[in-house]
């Protein structure tokens, strides 16, 4: 806080802001105030993120003031790897291979009251995370399409501290959790890039198309298509179609590209730690095609998406 | 079979310090005790961790390590006569250092088993001292890091009827790398509050 030059009303609305949140909330309240802590706070941190086959550690600095959210993003361990985004937009990125600038378009605000038609909202109790009182919030499916989450949230700020991934068999997918933080005003200094963050370069144009004849048949209930674009992924290669759809919660990514010399692909199923890919191809006038669905959905359900494709190859190779 | 006994020479295998009779024991326990196997998966998973050597969730090693131990020379099980300690003890490294071997390309060749995908086993791992409240509870093996391991057989399980009879293609394979990335880096972008997505992303190391 700075001084005293604050109105009597913005006293009032501090004093909200920084009061320990009431404990009559229910879990759809506490979601809207992990919302709402975003735009609100100023913190740094760190946090470890886990998943099968990768442990990484990662420091965060979260500025948010009259002129938005920026924040500078690096991983601690390994290779390093740093970005900064300003309200979402990313400002400079290092060694991700492939940052397209695409942002997929799918709905990204989380809505605690339509989230609430397909996942079942529970308040589990309170315990501790980096130090700090939490609450902890089980989301848990409604239907089989999608994993359960558990998020624990500060008492105080309502900010998440850790989430847990979990899947229909109970096993944990992935955790997230910050071990320290520190809710402070941030010098411009510690939103510095270091050397290794790169300006991205002007992205190519992405095409807008009708993708109507990419569309699959079905697609688990309250997940909603992002705008479909068409775009190269790498220098000299075909255009690749990729759409995103999102429950407001969960994510998958539809791909899309033609098998032509040398693109031998057959139906595939692949796992990476919560994302799972699975891949089918398609024949459309005489022309084979590879539909790729990456998301954190259980792989019934991304079988279940690329089964629907309505023209799928899959009778004909038998 | 005492299970303690059995976890001790599965840790000593794991380390690659179990001599021939351990591993044998520890085989055929395993071959009727999916618990146990399920164990000895995520203590592989847990090492690969720990050790960064790449993970294949569809490799278990037991099949491998027993197939190379049936190619082995029966000459290596003969007890070794008593008055000639020393030698024995020789002969028992040379034995560790054959199986130890044999496990390490058992990791390379990426053996494929049929996962029956058992809840992960094996709870005395992760002595339940959280009181933390989670939906987790019913499953203390869950709560340990150790869980994401135990994930990767049920992850398997959930795979089988697609996974395909040989690997993918190098072109498949690349595009799988990069979609994967993509998508995690998409996801990232969005001007979501949560930091999950990022963290996803920034866990793909580059190629």
């Amino acid at each position: 806080m700075v001084g005293c030059r604050c109105s009597l009303s913005g006293l009032t609305l501090a004093a909200l802001l920084i009061s320990p949140l009431v404990q009559a909330r229910d879990a759809g309240q506490w979601l809207q105030g992990m919302v709402d802590a975003s735009g609100q706070q100023s913190y740094s941190g760190s946090f470890v993120y886990e998943r099968s086959g990768s442990f990484s550690t990662h420091h965060i600095w979260h500025r948010a003031d009259g002129d938005g959210v920026t924040e500078r993003m690096l991983r601690a361990d390994g290779e390093p790897q740093e970005w900064v985004r300003r309200d979402g937009q990313i400002q400079c990125a290092s060694s991700f291979a492939a940052v397209s600038g695409w942002r997929g378009e799918a709905p990204a605000t989380l809505n605690p009251a339509q989230l609430q038609r397909w996942y079942a909202l529970e308040v589990l109790g309170t315990t501790r995370v980096a130090d700090r009182p939490v609450t902890v919030i089980a989301m848990k499916p409604r239907d089989a399409f999608r994993y359960a989450y558990e998020l624990y949230l500060d008492d105080q700020t309502g900010m998440l501290l850790k989430s847990l991934l979990i899947n229909e068999r109970n096993v944990l997918l992935e955790r997230f959790q910050f071990t320290d933080v520190q809710f402070a005003e941030l010098t411009d200094e510690q939103l510095e890039p270091g050397a290794s963050c790169l300006t991205l370069a002007e992205h190519p144009l992405e095409k807008r198309v009708d993708t109507s004849g990419w569309v699959p048949g079905w697609i688990p209930p309250g997940f909603v298509a992002g705008e479909p674009v068409v775009r190269t992924l790498a220098v000299n290669e075909p255009q690749v179609m990729s759409q995103a759809f999102s429950d407001g919660l969960a994510r998958f990514t539809l791909f899309v590209e033609p098998l032509g010399d040398g693109a031998l692909a057959e139906d595939l199923l692949a796992q990476l730690g919560p994302t799972v890919a699975v891949s089918r191809r398609l024949q459309v006038e005489g022309v084979g095609y590879l539909a790729t669905i990456v998301g954190e959905i259980p792989p019934a359900t991304a079988e279940r998406i690329a089964a629907s494709f309505p023209f799928a190859t899959a009778e004909m190779a038998q | 079979m005492r299970s303690e006994v059995l976890q001790e020479s599965l840790s000593a295998l794991m380390d690659n310090e179990a001599d021939e009779l351990e591993v044998r024991r520890v085989l055929q326990a395993a071959e009727q005790d999916p618990a146990l196997r399920s164990t000895w998966s995520r203590y592989q998973v847990a090492r690969a961790v720990m050790h960064k050597e790449p993970w294949q969730g569809a490799v278990d090693l037991s099949a491998g390590i027993a197939a190379a131990l049936r190619d082995e020379p029966e000459l290596q099980m003969a007890p070794a006569p008593a008055d000639v300690k020393p030698v024995s003890t020789i002969w028992r490294n040379l034995g560790r250092v054959a199986v130890a071997a044999s496990v390490t390309l058992a990791v390379l060749v990426g053996v494929r088993m049929v996962n029956q995908g058992d809840a992960p086993g094996g709870a005395q791992m992760t002595a339940g001292t959280m009181t933390a409240p989670s939906m987790l509870q019913a499953n203390p093996a869950a709560r340990s890091g150790a869980v994401l391991a135990g994930y990767s057989q049920a992850g398997n399980a959930g795979a089988e009827p697609l996974a395909p009879a040989q690997a993918p293609s190098a072109w498949h394979e690349q595009r799988i790398g990069r979609y994967l990335r993509e998508h995690a880096e998409s996801s990232a972008q969005m001007a979501s509050p949560q930091l999950i997505p990022y963290a996803r992303a920034a866990s793909m190391e580059g190629r």
